[in-house]
Order: C-alpha cells, then structure tokens, then sequence
C-alpha cells in the first residue's frame, strides 16, 4: 500500500491538471476565478464552449438534492411540478425543469439568459472516472455536489403507450436511461449554443 | 364586603379559566394491541407549566357526565425535553366510539373521539405511507387528506423528522392534529381521531425508545421502554393481522435484530392464520427502486422467505421516496421472482420527503413513479383494492362525512387525484390465492384511463359587453375598468360509454400570468363564441381556482362539484355548458392560449368503465 500511495498521488495530480486546463470557474456574475478560489456559481467547458451550472449544497434555487420532473412548458410536453426544489424564499415546492430553466434565466446566473437542459451527449461529455470508488463520475474539483444519481438531459422520446420520456445520464453508474418525464430526477443546467 | 365579592368571582373565573386550558396537547390515539378492546390515549406536556395529574376523561356516549376517569396516565420523555403522557384503555367495546378529553390538574383540553376496531368481519378502509420528515407544507396537506379520508386507522413507516430532535417531533405531534375530522355531535364540536401504528425509521435511529416515549408503544407489556417496543403485531378484527418491523437495528443492535427475527419466525407461523389478511409495514425496502440507495437491505430481505412461507400478503415499505407497486412475488435468492400468488409490496414513503428517482427496473415491478403520496387502502374478505393518492390534490378533495363512514366502511371522498399506474389504472385490486397469498385481481379490476380533451369553444366576454375571440383568452378583475371572464368548453363524444370519472383537471397554457388567484365556475347557460354574454357567467358553482403564477402549463384540480359536473355532463343528467375562468379579486390579469392558436386549453378526465375481462 505504502507503494502505491505516490502512484494514486501523481494520479490525482495529473487528472488535477487536466481539469484545470479544461475547466475555467465563474462566478455568479460571471467573473473568471483561477481553479484555486471559491465560491464559483459556473463552470466553463474550454472544450466545449459550453457553461454549465454549479450545484451547491446551500438550500436555494441550485442545491445539489433538488429533483424535477421534466416538462418543456412552451410546448406543454412533459409531466409539470412533479419534483422537489427549494424556492427563491426557502420553502420546499413541486417543481420541474421549466421551472429550474426559468429562474436561472431571470437571476441571470453568470450572466447567462439561455440555461436550459443539456443534450445526453452534452451531459456525457462530463463524464470522468476519477478512479476513486465511491466517487460520482466527473471531476469533482470542478464539480463538487454532483450525486452519484441521474441528471436529466433534453433527450425526449414517446414510448410504446405514447407517453412522454426523456433520458437522464447516471453520474454514479456512468449509464444512461430514459424514464417517464413525471420521474423526479437532479438536473444540471447548461448555457450555450446546442450541438 | 363588595372588595371580597370581587376577589370571590375573580377566583372563580380563574378556574373556571384555567378549566378551559389544560397543560396539555397534541393528543394521539395508537394501536398496539388487541385494538377491538384497547387503545393508547398519548398526549404532550405544554410549555413549561408544572402540572401534574393527567388522566383522560372517557366513555362510549356524548353524555359527558357519564364519563369515567383513567388512572393517572404515565410519564415519559423523549430526549430529555418533550414530555408524554400516556393512558391504556381496557376493556373497551369492539367497533364502538369512545368520546375523551386529555386532562391534567389544571383542566382538559377539546373533545375527540375515535372508534375502536371491529371484532366482526367488516370492510376497512386505512391509509399507510410514511416518510414526512423535511417537507412540512406536503407533511400538512398529507394530514389533511387523512381528515378527509377518515380511514379506521394510519400505519406510518417511518422517518417522520429529519433530525429526531424533541422540537422537531414537538412539531409534527402538533401536525399530525390536521388529520383530525372536526365532527359537530348534537351541537358539540369534537374532532375524530384515527389510530396510528407507528413504525421506526432511519432518521429515528438515534432513539428508537421514541416508540414507547413518543407514542406509548409497549410491546412487551414491561412498563419501561425498550427496543423491544419496536417490532409488534396486532389482528383488526379476524380481517387483517398486521406486523410493524424495525429495519434499523445496526451493527451493536445485532441480538435485537435476531430477536426481531426468531420473534416474526414464531409469530406468523402461530398467528397469521387469526386473520384473513397478513400485512407488514417497516421503513427500509428490500429493494429500493432508486439507485440512490443500496441495492438490497438485507435485514428486510432476510424476513421475505418466512413472508412467502406464512402467506404475507402484502407490505408497505418506505425510505426511498417514490411510489411503487409490485406483481406478487416470492424470493429467489437476492432477487424476487414473479408468482401467480406471492406477496405484493408497495411504498416506498413520499409523505413529505423530496422525492427520488425511481431508475430501477426489475420484471417484478407493475410500475413506479415519482411523487408525494400517500395509500389508501381498503380490505375486505376477498379483496385488497389500493389507491395512490396525489397530496398535490387534497385541496380538491372532499371531506366524507361522519355520516357516510358510519353508513359504509368502504365510502370514499371524491375530487382527489389517483396515480395511473401502468396496466392497473387508478386502483390496483388484488384478491386471496386458494392457498391464501395474494393474487392480481384480474377479473374484476377497474382499469383507470385518461383522456385529453381540447376546448372546442372559447371566448372573452368583457363587463363593457364586447367580446374578443383570438389567440388568447383573457380575464382579468380590472381591465381598465372592465371586467373580462374567459369561457371555455369541449366535447365529450370521445369518451367512452358509461365512464365514471374518478378525477378531472384543466390545463392552460399561460402565455402571460398573473399572481392572482383565478376561480373556474360552471357555466349555467348554454353561450358559442359569438354570443356569449358578460351577465351569463354569474352564479355557477365553484369547481376549482388557480394562481397561473409563471408561464407554461397550470393546471386546475376540478374539485367534488366540479368532477361531478363532469360526471352529469356525460350521463346526460347536465347540460355541458362549460365552464368560466374569472378573477378571485385581482386585477392582474392572466392571458392563455385560445384554440384558434393551436395550444387549446385541455380538459383531462381519469376515469374507469367496467369491463367483464
């Protein structure tokens, strides 16, 4: 064991590294921060372009346990108010994705107003071992209050009944599934352009 | 003389005053055993007073005079700070109310009364969910479905706070008072309360003795409290034997949990046969269907093989916060198997507690959904029949009546909403196997189905006596002076024959909302969108009202009156006017999609039809 401490130590260091040069934290009003300071409120995928929301453990609009079901409230698809999620006034209310969409974009979190729900393919492209059992599968550092749980993604599908489901990426197993949109499941918002 | 006169009637309206305020609250009514001939009075010291002597006041008539006293009830804390008072009555009457005050030295609180179970074969009608440890306002609008339902009694399974604090428990002892029906009885108002089965929960790990300190539970008849307050078993009548189990004896607990088991081993064996229906509840499910949790517990799942063994027939599980329903199973090894006859398993918890997801499939599973919840449940001697009950629709629900629970056991409210569960319906029936497991009550289940129907009419009608028919329907309280209403209506022709709607809801596609609240009437005359009037849309009755606080989907739960327009529009016993949107008072007015957009507004019915499969 005491030989393979290095090892896991250059191990940490170098998946650290490669974060860094990846991930670029903002704050909520969108200010850069250098990977060593905090609180950051978003994340920069300097691959992607993308940028997406940090989830955070202060109960709010954007605590890490808040679950949603999935509803597009333009078209009226989905399955409204089915979830959990703290309000702007801290009381515990049904909620949905329209929901979540909504106030990020009115706080303007980061000062982005086009939050909306990632592709599966987006939300994939954070997928990370980082090697350490137990751990959720992206890069904490970057990430932190990410639940080993499936994210919803804006991967919608109708099912043999003609009901409405969408697909949600597990940040534990790595896998995907698709489940009724009235399921309640996390969500990590995303801002920038769909791909 | 006058000054001492004076002192004399201040004296006397002083305890005439402290009469009226007992020191004591948070009345509780709990079953442990024998519940045809006993049941457990609990009830909490409040604030800081120093009284002492409590007793319950009690008999089996209004006539309170007739009342007799208890022995001084028994002092228990729980966490050093909430104290409880408990009383066990004896003797009582099967299927009789009994009428009671809790009292103290100085004076008694309001009337309740509560009725003891049947000792003869009679439909029951329970509720059992668990899980309200963080979300107060579905905590308390669970509570108030319990009023409404007024079930012959509640199994709770468990975490009931998040921290099992003294304050927090404190807290939902005083909560639990909104499951109490206020029922005026020959002009005195009382309120009825239902027995509670309690149940352990993780998030009361910390104190398991809260079953005995908290609720008066005690199981081995011993006086004190003890983990061995936490497992029991008790019979409803000859109909259901009911057993409540503790998933949470941990590693140093492990003598306990062995005892639980050799205790369920000999018991069900010995017993199970007293009734015609076994039941459990516990909190942990064998498996929970959210991969947020362990795969397997392994305490429950060492009780399944003597569940399928002495023909449980059915459990309710908690801890996850989800809704499922199980087919009848039997275990194969780590896992269940599908059987014609096993034990069904239902739950898991969502009285108050975020939801999770349920991400697990198994082939065993009817179906699982995500939502706030609780089950009502209604037995007889050939069926089990389960409804899944949406807390979100309790506002919409009636109140049944102490009348109609007298005159039917098996009465229920109307205007809630039920889940839809796949291949079930609304109600998941199930009926005793020959070899007396439970089996899916295939012929004789009601299946549930739902429609959506788009409006085929709509208009504003404005008090200025125009009318405007475009993309939007408006109404509004003070449209610059006037007033506008939006009338709605749709067609019934798709739905099928016969059908019994079981709950019925409208939903708008909000393009501009408004923080007011916005009542739906039914129309009385008949109205198109060309004639409609301002003056015909006073005077319906009230069905439903909304806060279409955001844009996007808002939906309107049509209450009792509103699902049995609904139902009088389909047999033909009501003309189909519609319905109107119109303004609770504000005069922030609220704009939707008409259905010259293309976004109509939708009328949503669940409904059964029979059917002979």
């Amino acid at each position: 064991m005491q030989r393979l401490l290095p090892l896991l130590a250059w191990l940490a260091c170098t998946a650290a590294a490669a974060d860094e040069s990846r991930y670029q934290k903002l704050t909520s009003q969108g200010t850069t921060l250098p990977p060593h300071l905090g609180p950051w409120a978003c994340i920069v995928d300097k691959q992607t372009g993308l940028v997406w929301e940090n989830k955070t453990d202060n109960e709010g609009t954007h605590l890490d346990a808040a679950t949603y079901s999935w509803f597009d409230a333009a078209s009226g698809t989905g399955k409204a108010k089915s979830g959990s999620c703290i309000n702007t006034r801290l009381q515990v209310i049904p909620c949905d994705s329209s929901d979540l969409i909504a106030q990020a974009r009115r706080e303007r979190w980061c000062q982005r107003s086009d939050w909306r729900l990632p592709s599966a393919a987006e939300l994939q492209g954070l997928l990370l071992d980082t090697g350490f059992i137990g751990n959720p599968r992206i890069a904490t550092g970057f990430f932190p209050h990410t639940g080993r749980f499936p994210y919803w993604s804006a991967d919608l599908r109708q099912n043999a009944r003609n009901e409405y489901e969408a697909r949600l990426v597990h940040f534990g197993s790595g896998q995907s599934l698709w489940l009724p949109t009235s399921a309640a499941a996390r969500i990590r918002l995303v801002a920038g352009p769909s791909r | 003389m006058k000054v001492y006169r004076r002192i004399g009637l201040l004296c006397l309206g002083l305890a005439l005053a402290s009469q009226a305020e007992a020191a004591v609250k948070n009345v509780r009514i709990v079953w442990e055993a024998n519940p045809s001939s006993e049941a457990i009075i609990g009830f909490s010291r409040s604030g800081s007073a120093g009284s002492s002597g409590q007793y319950v006041k009690y008999g089996s008539s209004t006539t309170e005079s007739s009342w007799q006293n208890s022995a001084t009830a028994i002092k228990r804390t729980f966490k050093s700070s909430l104290d409880n008072y408990f009383v066990r009555l004896t003797g009582l009457t099967a299927n009789t109310e009994y009428y009671f005050r809790a009292c103290d030295s100085t004076g008694c609180t309001e009337p309740y009364f509560f009725r003891t179970a049947p000792s003869a074969p009679q439909g029951l009608t329970f509720i059992a969910g668990g899980d309200s440890r963080t979300n107060r306002s579905q905590r308390q609008q669970g509570n108030r479905l319990v009023q409404k339902v007024r079930p012959h009694f509640v199994m709770f399974s468990g975490d009931y706070t998040d921290n099992h604090s003294a304050s927090e428990m404190d807290t939902w002892l005083t909560d639990w008072l909104l499951t109490y029906t206020p029922t005026t009885i020959n002009g005195v108002a009382y309120k009825q309360a239902y027995p509670l089965i309690p149940t352990v929960g993780n998030h009361e790990a910390s104190d398991m003795n809260f079953m005995c300190s908290v609720f008066g539970v005690d199981a081995d008849r011993n006086g004190s409290c003890s983990l061995r307050d936490s497992y029991y078993a008790l019979n409803v009548g000859n109909l259901l034997r009911i057993y409540t189990l503790n998933t949470e004896f941990g590693s140093s607990q492990a003598n306990d949990r062995t005892a639980q088991r050799n205790w369920l081993n000999g018991d069900l064996p010995a017993n199970g046969t007293s009734a015609q229906w076994r039941l459990a509840q516990y909190h942990k499910p064998m498996f929970p269907r959210s991969s947020s949790k362990p795969a397997v517990h392994q305490i429950a799942l060492d009780w399944a093989q003597v569940f399928y063994d002495y023909r449980m027939n059915l459990v309710n599980e908690s801890d996850t916060h989800i809704a499922k329903y199980t087919k009848p199973v039997r275990p194969n090894g780590s896992d269940y198997q599908e059987v014609s006859a096993g034990t069904v398993y239902i739950g898991e918890g969502a009285w108050g507690a975020p939801v999770r997801t349920a991400d697990r499939s198994s082939p065993w599973i009817v179906d699982q959904g995500s939502f706030a919840h609780l089950n009502v449940i209604q037995a007889t001697a050939s069926n089990v029949d389960i409804r899944t009950v949406y807390l979100s629709s309790e506002p919409s629900t009636s109140t049944l009546s102490k009348g109609g629970r007298d005159a039917d056991p098996l009465a229920l409210p109307t205007g809630w909403s039920l889940w839809d569960s796949a291949a079930v319906g609304n109600v998941f029936s199930l009926k005793r196997a020959a070899n007396n497991l439970t089996e899916l009550n295939e012929s004789t289940s009601v299946p549930g189905q739902s429609i959506s129907l788009s409006a085929t009419r709509d208009v504003t009608v404005s008090s200025s006596g125009t009318l405007q028919n475009g993309n939007t329907v408006l109404a509004d309280g003070d449209d610059a002076g006037k007033q506008l209403r939006a009338l709605l209506g749709w067609g019934l022709t798709s739905v099928p024959a016969g059908a019994t709607v079981q709950s019925a809801s409208i939903k708008l596609n909000v393009v501009d909302p408004s923080s007011g609240s916005y009542n739906l009437h039914a129309m009385n005359s008949s109205w198109s969108e060309t004639t409609a009037t301002y003056a015909q849309t006073s005077g319906g009755t009230l069905i439903g009202s909304v806060v279409p606080s955001s844009n996007g989907s808002a939906s309107i739960t049509l209450n009792a009156a509103g699902v049995a327009m609904v139902q009088g529009w389909l047999n033909g016993s009501m003309v189909n006017h519609g319905v109107v949107l119109s303004s609770g008072g504000s005069s922030n007015g609220v704009d939707f999609s008409s259905r010259e957009s293309g976004n109509a507004a939708q009328l949503l019915l669940n409904f059964t039809v029979p059917t002979t499969r």
